[in-house]
């Protein structure tokens, strides 16, 4: 009987997996666990030593092949169907948790019920951010879960990020697969259907970082990223309706600006001009704001 | 699952709490290779289930127990047995440990739940069921497996919250059944002397009987019979704060 899976999406990157799988190692929480790692058709130089990882560590390892690369929520979706385990959670190759993570989170869990909680409960965590390969110091991410949850995933106080979750397993199947028109936000889509389903989410006792993301934007379509952002907007329109005028205008100008940001990071200059150019005509207030703020760097 | 409930008497386990490493020697020698869960539901991080354990009304409770099980097989260890501390009796006076004990024996029928009950002495057990209006134990009682008391009447081995948490106990049950004729008039002058006594490392002896320690503590009392390995410099504060004008201390 598995008490947590834990579920790890792999591509190319088998020594980051080995970094995620030792940090799972030194977990505080030794309850009945396996990990469930979805290969999403690595290269077949990364396979070898993909299974060479997975041979080495200690822990309980099911590896599932995609075969063909099929994308991120492809194979988040493989993982939700292969997870045993009463509780899930997720961890991307080449992230790590902190040793307390699943404890803590498993007694949030508790603490939420014990409250009175009765409707579907994930916890999430503060989480630290590390840039890769920049000269940017580690960043804590802290998650807001007072109030309007739905407002503050928008408004980015409370982040989608998948890794920070832990949660029972039927609450993750009962939102529903990730959607595949998202290549990217996808996991921000999963969360936003969460809450609009009656899901709360709850951070666990203490104030600590439980995990730690080494983030890049290298390699990542700024257009992309864009076309997801508006796909999202038009797919929870009945809910961002709801609100003000000037909360649309203010998301619409940080997805331009987000855009901005991948595409800078991927030295894209021309892309970059017009996603700004297009924060600016959406929100000039805001875009004025960011100057004064930022100086203009992204 | 193997479960081992570790009952104390309530009034040993607060108002100070126990912090789970002062007692892991005492519960490690009780249960070798036990797992104590670290419950901070409440926040506490404390040894004590009772706030966890405890709720509004009697349904409440037992969805608590429910809770408490299902938690336990969440986090225990494959194989190892799970140590827990649960106070005799909720504060609403409801048995807390026995209801526990049922509430698990259901959630695991085929498991194994033992209880052992700790004390800090027999007569300390005594003079803390009296005090509560409990009928004391049965000599025979199969639970009393824990005395930890020395012959001097005190008990080293276990964590001094508890020995403190004894103290005010006992101090504070003086001051409320004799009001005004106690020693201390009634001015909560008893959980400063506890307090003073826990500075110093001193405590109640464990050793008397519920009879002997109400002789000390009515009017014309010797409170010094109370005390362990009574110090010049205690006696001196205690004297000072026990013969009536020593308000201040």
């Amino acid at each position: 009987m598995t008490t947590v899976s834990i579920l790890i999406p792999h591509y190319n990157d088998p020594d980051g997996l080995a970094l995620s799988l030792r940090s799972i190692e030194s977990q505080t929480w030794r309850g009945a666990r396996e990990i469930v790692v979805v290969d999403d058709g690595s290269r077949p130089e990364h396979q070898a030593r993909l299974d060479e990882v997975i041979a080495t560590s200690p822990e309980r390892i099911r590896l599932v092949r995609n075969g063909v690369n099929r994308g991120r929520p492809w194979t988040r979706n493989v993982l939700l169907d292969n997870a045993d385990g009463k509780y899930l959670t997720w961890l991307d190759a080449g992230d790590e948790y902190y040793p307390r993570k699943l404890e803590l989170q498993l007694e949030g869990l508790y603490a939420a019920r014990a409250a009175g909680a009765t409707g579907p409960i994930w916890a999430t965590a503060h989480s630290d951010l590390r840039w890769v390969g920049g000269q940017r110091k580690l960043r804590r991410v802290v998650q807001r879960v007072d109030g309007d949850q739905l407002a503050n995933l928008l408004l980015d106080s409370l982040r989608a990020y998948l890794y920070t979750l832990l949660g029972r397993t039927e609450t993750f199947r009962d939102v529903g697969y990730f959607d595949l028109k998202l290549p990217r936000l996808q996991d921000l889509d999963f969360f936003l259907r969460f809450i609009e389903r009656g899901g709360r989410l709850v951070l666990p006792p203490g104030d600590e970082s439980l995990c730690v993301y080494h983030k890049t934007d290298v390699g990542r379509n700024g257009d992309e990223v864009l076309r997801c952002n508006q796909y999202l907007f038009r797919k929870h329109a009945a809910w961002l309706m709801t609100r003000s005028r000037r909360f649309r205008r203010n998301r619409q100008f940080h997805q331009h600006m987000l855009a901005a940001r991948f595409t800078n990071n991927n030295d894209d200059r021309v892309a970059t001009l017009r996603h700004l150019a297009a924060s600016a005509s959406t929100s000039p207030w805001a875009f004025g704001r960011w100057i004064v703020k930022t100086r203009g760097r992204l | 699952m193997n479960l081992h409930v570790l009952v104390v008497e309530a009034a040993l386990l607060g108002p100070e709490p126990v912090a789970r490493v002062d007692a892991a020697p005492l519960l490690a020698a009780l249960v070798p290779e036990g797992f104590v869960p670290e419950v901070r539901w409440t926040g506490a991080g404390a040894l004590d289930l009772g706030g966890v354990l405890d709720g509004e009304d009697a349904a409440a409770r037992a969805a608590r127990r429910a809770l408490l099980c299902e938690y336990l097989d969440d986090v225990a260890p494959s194989g190892r047995p799970v140590v827990v501390v649960a106070p005799d009796r909720h504060a609403s006076g409801e048995p807390c440990a026995a209801a526990l004990v049922e509430a698990a024996a259901a959630w695991w029928p085929d498991g194994t739940v033992r209880t052992s009950s700790l004390l800090l002495s027999r007569p300390a057990d005594d003079v803390l069921r009296g005090l509560a209006g409990a009928p004391p134990r049965q000599p025979d009682d199969a639970l009393c497996l824990v005395d930890a008391t020395g012959d001097d009447g005190a008990a080293a081995s276990l964590p001094a919250a508890i020995l403190r948490n004894y103290t005010r106990a006992v101090l504070g049950h003086g001051e409320r059944s004799l009001g005004t004729q106690s020693v201390w008039d009634g001015a909560e002058r008893a959980s400063r002397a506890a307090l003073l006594l826990a500075s110093s490392g001193q405590w109640l002896r464990a050793d008397l009987s519920l009879a002997q320690v109400r002789a000390a503590l009515a009017p014309g009392g010797e409170l010094f019979e109370l005390l362990t390995r009574p110090q010049p410099v205690v006696e001196v504060l205690a004297r000072a704060l026990f013969s009536g004008d020593g308000g201040g201390a």
